[in-house]
């Protein structure tokens, strides 16, 4: 019994410390990335397209609907209390603090590192990481760092347009069901929305790319040589990235509160 | 014989993959400039000698020296030098398989050669797969073309560095007969060259028309190593199964016929 827990204790020492040396190698490797003239180059650039360009229509879905949700609701509800003024700071909270980078990451997760986890974990199976090994390329530097950047920068590209889409292009279909002057609109949209949301929000981004793509990079290299354990690493990643990015969310925004 | 700059030798080289022992306390030191046979009955370990050999797969214990320096401890530039003089070829080709051909031969090159004109790339790709036969679409995805070319493009992609040092694992798996005959003659000529060849094989034509040494591979160790020779003529009832399963019983000849069979060998 004893033993078993001893054993349990020390697989998870050695995950943990194995997971800790992969994130400073993709940090490091990140650094050399940037500066080299690198052959992964191709790979940052699929990754931006497929994680950020392809994505674009499902943001801007989400964004406007979400945006839509809160004009209608906000200008239907607010006005009896005396409070229609509260829609644009709950519009600034909601969709640029909070579910702006909390949607954008979920719509990350599960297109992008379902993917990267699969993608990986086929490679190993198929001996394709060995195969870069023995050519001399560094898969994490070819393989994960690319991602790792590619999901990271997209995310936060993404975000800003998720709340171009939730502010400005709700907007337009909310003027369907509950006609605001445009001036109006967008001249209390500046006067109640705090400079610091935008940097929160970013930063919020930022913190869940790096969440995303470790978690799905590191889940796709664990495979170990079986095709059945590919969905089992994919839902690994997804897992994590969820809990990670929802925890993550919920640490920066008290800390916002105590900071700005 | 062809200089090589490199030595390699592992030192107590044990491995194990899901608590299974692969390999039990390996020390051997790769002979430079000839060819090595591994063989070994099924599961023997001998693809994972290989690797790790090529230090493709990190040991669980135990030391690959390269130089007499641990491969662990080589700084990234050597051990990107030391990589473009070492190629591999994988039994199942383990091309790339999101890129086309000539992206499976590119890659190394752009890798190592980062200022080589695009030019210079297509022209080596070309000349690469026109030296080992190759006549098929280069902008055809690896799922898309036969498993013999598969293997030509999988020893494509190691020979495409001009590395000194080749290790093949079972050239003679999944391919057709032509494709076999093609793939020793590319052998038989990297060995004339020179270059320092490590094989893992089951094939009788390979081991015995190009084997300088051999390695036995049984119960997980090094059983038996030395020269075509001695490992052929050897009365270790061990060593004579093996090489009797790899080499269709050669081994039950006696030394006479050897020599009669092939007069260099004594």
């Amino acid at each position: 019994m004893i033993e078993k827990i001893g054993a349990n204790i020390r697989e998870k020492v050695t995950n943990f410390s194995y997971a800790a040396g992969f994130f400073l190698s993709l940090i490091k490797e990140s650094f050399f990335f940037l500066r080299q003239k690198h052959v992964g180059f191709k790979v940052l650039t699929m990754q931006i397209l497929f994680t950020g360009f392809e994505a674009l229509s499902v943001i801007t879905l989400l964004g406007v609907a979400l945006g839509v949700v809160i004009i209608v609701q906000g200008l239907a509800i607010l006005p009896q209390f005396g409070q229609g003024d509260l829609i644009f700071t709950i519009l600034d909270v909601v969709i640029t603090r909070e579910l702006g980078p909390l949607l954008t990451a979920f719509v990350i997760i599960a297109r992008s590192a379902t993917a990267i986890s699969t993608e990986l974990g086929n490679m190993v199976v198929s001996n394709e990481i060995e195969a870069y090994v023995s050519v001399g390329i560094d898969p994490i530097s070819y393989l994960a760092v690319p991602r790792f950047l590619g999901v990271t920068i997209s995310i936060i590209l993404l975000n800003l347009y998720f709340n171009l889409a939730g502010l400005v292009g709700s907007y337009f279909i909310a003027q369907f069901i509950h006609p605001v002057t445009f001036a109006e609109y967008f001249r209390n949209l500046l006067i109640f929305s705090k400079p610091a949301s935008i940097f929160i929000s970013l930063f919020k981004s930022l913190v869940f790319g790096i969440i995303i793509s470790f978690t799905a990079t590191y889940n796709g290299f664990r495979v170990e040589g079986s095709t059945t354990e590919i969905p089992q690493v994919v839902i690994k990643s997804v897992g994590q990235g969820l809990t990670l990015c929802i925890i993550a969310n919920a640490i920066i925004t008290a800390l916002s509160h105590l900071w700005f | 014989m062809h200089e090589t700059n490199y030595s390699i030798e592992l030192q107590d080289i044990t491995v194990t993959k899901n608590k299974h022992l692969i390999l039990d306390d390996i020390s051997f030191k790769v002979p430079m400039g000839i060819t090595t046979i591994i063989v070994g009955l099924l599961g023997s370990g001998k693809s994972t000698l290989l690797k790790v050999i090529n230090s493709i797969i990190v040991p669980d214990s135990g030391k690959v020296l390269v130089n007499e320096k641990p491969y662990t401890s080589m700084s990234a530039t050597a051990i990107k030098t030391y990589r473009r003089s070492s190629g591999f070829v994988f039994q199942d080709s383990a091309l790339w398989a999101n890129k086309t051909v000539f992206q499976n031969l590119e890659l190394p090159l752009l890798y190592h050669f980062p200022d080589m004109d695009k030019e210079d790339v297509i022209y080596k790709v070309k000349r690469t797969l026109n030296m080992l036969g190759f006549e098929g679409d280069i902008n055809k995805r690896p799922s898309d073309i036969s498993a013999g070319n598969r293997k030509l493009i999988s020893f494509a992609r190691a020979l495409i560095t001009d590395p000194d040092i080749l290790m093949i694992d079972s050239p003679e798996t999944s391919i057709d007969f032509a494709t076999h005959k093609r793939i020793i003659s590319i052998i038989k000529d990297l060995k004339l060259r020179g270059k320092t060849l490590i094989i893992c094989t089951y094939d009788e034509h390979i081991t015995s028309m190009l084997a300088d040494h051999v390695v036995v591979l049984f119960n997980k160790k090094i059983y038996a190593s030395g020269s075509y020779r001695e490992i052929v003529t050897s009365n270790d009832p061990v060593v004579k199964q093996i090489m009797s399963h790899v080499l269709d019983k050669v081994s039950n000849f006696d030394g006479d016929i050897l020599n009669l069979i092939n007069p260099d060998l004594s």
